[in-house]
């Protein structure tokens, strides 16, 4: 009888050039380049946010968001999530919006370092994972990002039949 | 050892004639045709919906609704959810609506172009595909779809073991 086991790939970095050092903010955010999966086919991803704040007071909401957009791709182009790009920057969100929540970390303590621990992307898309996708981070917490020390990573899953 | 991962089909375009120009209401939508599941086969379908919408102004709770109807076949007829024809054109819901709501757009910004990303069928029947299935958009958004610019498409997921 087969055994179906986790398969992780290895530990990748996004480039967060725009997260260092993002202000407090309920609409401007940060996304990363999209993931393309049309070739890696996971069927999952986990995911990891490290924000290392800066010695500021909690205000505002006290959160940081961290929104997932999906990218499809028609064969020619991505198509993302409303006004996502695909490429790593500052983007400008809508209260609603219409990116997918996919957590929420508070922010209780000044100069603390948030960090998620592992989630995955499939949650946000009923279990599966679409041709490409990226993340969306808005930092409201009333503090500034630092400069450095921040951390979005992930690593793809599979899974092996032995 | 053997791995499993997604394997996509390629992208393919629904008939949109009865959804360009789509003006706004919350009870007369456009239903897309039916797409028969019993010979492709797939476990999922990634759907990726663009709606083009005219320079009105957004108002509180401008939204599009994107539903979902199943087909069921009992082997010599199709019985569709509800009203829903299996065959393009454009249908009139009840408000509350039976039918399942997979996605919902906020236009939140006067001309927008409202893009969902990919986004997932099977989850809206509890993570299996029914026979057939079909999008339904409901355009609450108090302005009119344009004329051109739109596009619903879809590509088939299955998972490959290789």
């Amino acid at each position: 009888m087969a055994t179906i086991n986790e398969a992780f790939g290895s530990h990748t970095a996004l480039t967060v050039t725009n997260l260092n050092s993002l202000a407090s903010s309920a609409t401007a955010g940060w996304q990363s380049a999209v993931v393309d999966n049309r070739t890696t086919k996971a069927l999952d991803y986990e995911v990891h946010v490290t924000l290392d704040m800066s010695a500021t007071a909690p205000a505002n909401d006290k959160a940081a968001y961290i929104y997932v957009y999906a990218a499809y791709h028609d064969g020619s182009n991505w198509q993302p999530t409303n006004n996502a790009t695909g490429t790593e920057g500052t983007i400008t969100i809508t209260n609603p919006n219409n990116f997918i929540l996919a957590k929420v970390l508070t922010y209780q303590t000044s100069d603390d370092t948030l960090k998620s621990g592992g989630f995955f992307i499939s949650q946000c898309f009923g279990g599966r994972i679409p041709d490409g996708f990226g993340i969306v981070i808005i930092n409201y917490t009333g503090s500034q990002v630092a400069a450095s020390g921040n951390v979005v990573a992930y690593k793809a899953y599979t899974e092996t039949v032995a | 050892m053997t791995e499993l991962k997604e394997s996509f089909g390629s992208s393919t375009a629904m008939t949109i004639t009865n959804l360009n120009s789509l003006g706004p209401s919350t009870t007369t939508g456009w239903q897309s045709a039916v797409v028969d599941n019993t010979s492709d086969k797939a476990i999922d379908v990634e759907v990726n919906v663009i709606l083009n919408v005219d320079n009105t102004p957004p108002v509180t709770y401008s939204r599009v609704y994107i539903y979902v109807y199943a087909g069921y076949y009992d082997g010599s007829v199709w019985k569709y959810t509800l009203n829903a024809a299996g065959t393009e054109g454009t249908i009139f819901l009840t408000k509350p609506s039976n039918f399942i709501l997979v996605k919902t757009l906020a236009y939140m910004t006067q001309n927008e172009t409202l893009k969902s990303g990919g986004f997932f069928i099977a989850k809206a029947f509890g993570g299996k595909m029914p026979d057939a299935w079909g999008i339904i958009i409901v355009n609450d958004t108090t302005g009119t779809f344009e004329a051109s610019g739109n596009a619903v498409t879809y590509k088939l997921y299955k998972e490959a073991v290789a």
